[in-house]
């Protein structure tokens, strides 16, 4: 029984290290080799040194895969002299070293001691002897929680959907989290309604004409369009967030005839002719567990593309570029927030890793 | 405006905790995986008996390297009792061994390491603390905790071990089987590195993957926002936090990465949370319990508590002095 188990225990060890270490390779040259443009895996939730230190964690883990098979196989005759060397050790052990550890997590009875019990059995505790349970029982649970990230990876979860959905989930909150300290909000505030708050009309308006009349604006519109041969100013949402705590910056970039930025589309709605929507951008420290998304209120009279309109209100993985003017304008609790004056809107496929830092 | 039906909800839920769980995990694995080879090769290939010789004369100087020896001999919280104990039965006197397995889990290459990812990029809009002060504030608390636990359980033993410890000491013996160990040739050693790492990567990566369940959970359901308004108080954010790092029973290499995403909790809670949990927590208390006996784990524990939480309150009082200056200016 009790040669039975440990063999068990060292199969199962270095199967599951095998299977990680392959996992981790995998799952790197996976998405890097074989991936479909705006397609996320696993490796899209952490950032990209994170991507390289589980490429390389996986390497190491078949490395000493590899050790331990060949190691294995040399002394694999070995096994039917363990079960006395075992027994007299772990009473000699017991008496001589008080190195009882039965509440010790590791159950694990495996190589360690096993090899030098075959040997040279004194250098047991040489070792961690307390790793040594004194219940030889294998002890298969501790490898089902093992088992569920390798699983999980296996059936290919968490595919671009979910992680999608994980993002829709935060952008939404940090939506309403906002709008509920709107001055203005109430519990049954419409779309548009939604919209007109929070894009107030006089960020937009006053940004080019003071008198709003249709015409005017159609004529400003044009004065963006002038603007399109300009080169656009390359700037992001996290950028913009640090320029929207520095008054010099703001006036610097408002005096930017056309500045442009890349994030995921997400409508808010259609509202006197112009098109309300969201830029947003996920910014992840470490992971996606601690991702926040950054945003940009756009407006514009241009035409969207129907590729883009049919999402609705929910925001989605469509990724857009866009050009335009902004300016910052205080919210209701006096920190600037950037506007967007959009106009044009392109199209593009997700880049590889869609998060800033 | 929205009413989401409940199958909505639930198969949100479920995506909520997937891609929580699962970034949690892959994340923390390869911090996991070299903290087990380091493991391995320490444990293979540097003669333990240089520790016995190294010990100063000066027991409070003695006490303050034990915290400091992470650093060359890192390990963490799950793998530092069984070798904390093997010292000990080497003759290593108890407050050191105390001081070494309080501190090494934080206070090592490894967890700086993971720590300073954790706490990277921009966090003005979180708690406003950089890399390197995230760093220095966790190795710092936990220097002076380790320190001091580790001079009073120093002043506890010198009426006799006995009452404290299950550990018989004998060195002769050991050092007798150390002169063997080092007669080995490379390639059994290579296979020892090879079965000490993935010993510890499979038992740390198991507990790894239940405190990912667990704070996937917390993430999904919110448990941390039900109990937001106890995080709005520093006193009560603090426990709370010191009650959670018990609970969730994360592995050192993976606990900063869970704090730094938890964004509503202030300075003081996090840092309460990633000092005491590698120092205690339920899967430790069972290991404890092999090695010392109820008398000493009572007053490490009582001690812990107490330190960690005037150290942590400490803490939050000068990270509020300094906010209050910058506004000023």
């Amino acid at each position: 029984m009790q040669r039975n188990s440990q063999f068990m225990e060292r199969l199962f060890t270095l199967l599951m290290t095998g299977a990680y270490g392959l996992a981790m390779v995998w799952m790197f040259g996976s998405h890097y080799l074989g991936r479909s443009l705006g397609e996320r895996t696993i490796i899209s939730l952490v950032t990209p040194w994170i991507q390289f230190t589980i490429l390389f964690g996986g390497i190491f883990l078949l490395i000493l895969f590899v050790i331990q098979l060949i190691y294995i196989k040399r002394s694999g005759h070995g096994h039917h002299h363990t079960h006395d060397h075992d027994h007299d050790h772990d009473h000699d052990h017991d008496e001589d070293h008080g190195c009882a550890k039965e509440g010790c997590d590791h159950v694990h009875h495996e190589g360690e001691g096993h090899h030098h019990h075959h040997e040279h059995k004194h250098d047991h505790a040489g070792h961690e002897c307390c790793d040594h349970d004194h219940d030889h029982n294998w002890n298969p649970i501790r490898y089902i929680p093992l088992l569920i990230p390798l699983i999980l990876f296996l059936m290919g979860y968490p595919d671009t959907k979910m992680i999608e959905n994980f993002e829709k989930y935060r952008i939404e909150q940090a939506i309403k989290s906002n709008q509920g300290k709107a001055p203005v909000a109430t519990d049954h505030v419409g779309l548009l309604m939604v919209g007109a708050v929070s894009f107030p009309g006089e960020v937009f308006g006053n940004t080019f004409v003071t008198s709003l009349s249709s015409g005017l604006q159609a004529v400003v519109d044009e004065i963006g369009d002038e603007a399109r041969d300009v080169p656009p100013v390359l700037t992001d949402l996290a950028q913009l967030e640090k320029i929207a705590q520095n008054p010099g910056m703001m006036q610097l970039f408002e005096s930017y005839p056309k500045i442009q930025l890349e994030g995921m589309f997400s409508l808010e709605g259609t509202e006197g002719g112009y098109t309300y929507f969201r830029v947003v951008r996920m910014r992840v420290a470490c992971c996606l567990t601690d991702s926040r998304p950054a945003m940009v209120t756009c407006r514009t009279k241009k035409p969207i593309s129907p590729v883009l309109m049919e999402g609705g209100a929910s925001a989605g993985s469509k990724w857009v570029k866009v050009q335009g003017r902004v300016k910052f304008a205080p919210d209701d609790k006096g920190k600037y927030q950037p506007y967007f004056k959009v106009v044009s809107v392109e199209i593009l496929p997700m880049p590889p890793y869609p998060y800033l830092s | 405006m929205l009413t989401m039906t409940p199958m909505f909800a639930a198969v949100s839920g479920i995506d909520q905790f997937v891609v929580s769980f699962m970034s949690i995990v892959w994340e923390a694995l390869p911090f996991v995986i070299i903290g087990a080879l380091i493991s391995g090769i320490l444990e293979e290939l540097l003669p333990q008996k240089l520790f016995a010789r190294m010990i100063p004369k000066n027991r409070a100087l003695a006490i303050a390297g034990s915290a400091l020896l992470g650093l060359i001999f890192p390990m963490c919280e799950c793998g530092i009792v069984p070798v904390m104990r093997r010292l000990l039965g080497k003759g290593l006197p108890l407050g050191c061994a105390v001081a070494y397995m309080l501190a090494a889990p934080v206070i090592n290459p490894v967890v700086i390491a993971s720590t300073w990812a954790a706490f990277s990029g921009d966090r003005s809009g979180l708690d406003g603390v950089t890399s390197a002060q995230m760093v220095a504030l966790r190795c710092g608390l936990s220097f002076i905790t380790a320190f001091i636990i580790g001079n009073v359980v120093n002043r506890m033993a010198a009426n006799g071990l006995s009452s404290l410890i299950k550990v018989p000491v004998k060195t002769m013996e050991l050092s007798m089987v150390e002169a063997a160990e080092e007669r080995r040739p490379w390639g059994e050693r290579l296979s020892n590195i090879a079965q000490v790492a993935l010993h510890d990567f499979i038992d740390i990566t198991c507990f790894l993957i239940l405190g990912a369940i667990l704070a996937a959970t917390l993430q999904t359901y919110e448990i941390v926002g039900r109990v937001e308004y106890l995080f709005s108080n520093p006193w009560t954010a603090t426990l709370t936090m010191m009650v959670i790092a018990v609970l969730l029973c994360l592995c050192s290499e993976a606990d900063a990465f869970v704090a730094a995403n938890m964004t509503k909790v202030p300075l003081a809670g996090k840092i309460s949370f990633l000092v005491l949990g590698p120092m205690f927590d339920l899967k430790l208390l069972f290991m404890y319990t092999r090695v010392f006996k109820t008398k000493l784990i009572v007053a490490i524990v009582v001690m812990l508590w107490v330190i960690i939480f005037t150290l942590s309150m400490i803490v939050n009082y000068l990270d509020q002095s300094a906010r209050t200056m910058s506004v000023m200016q």
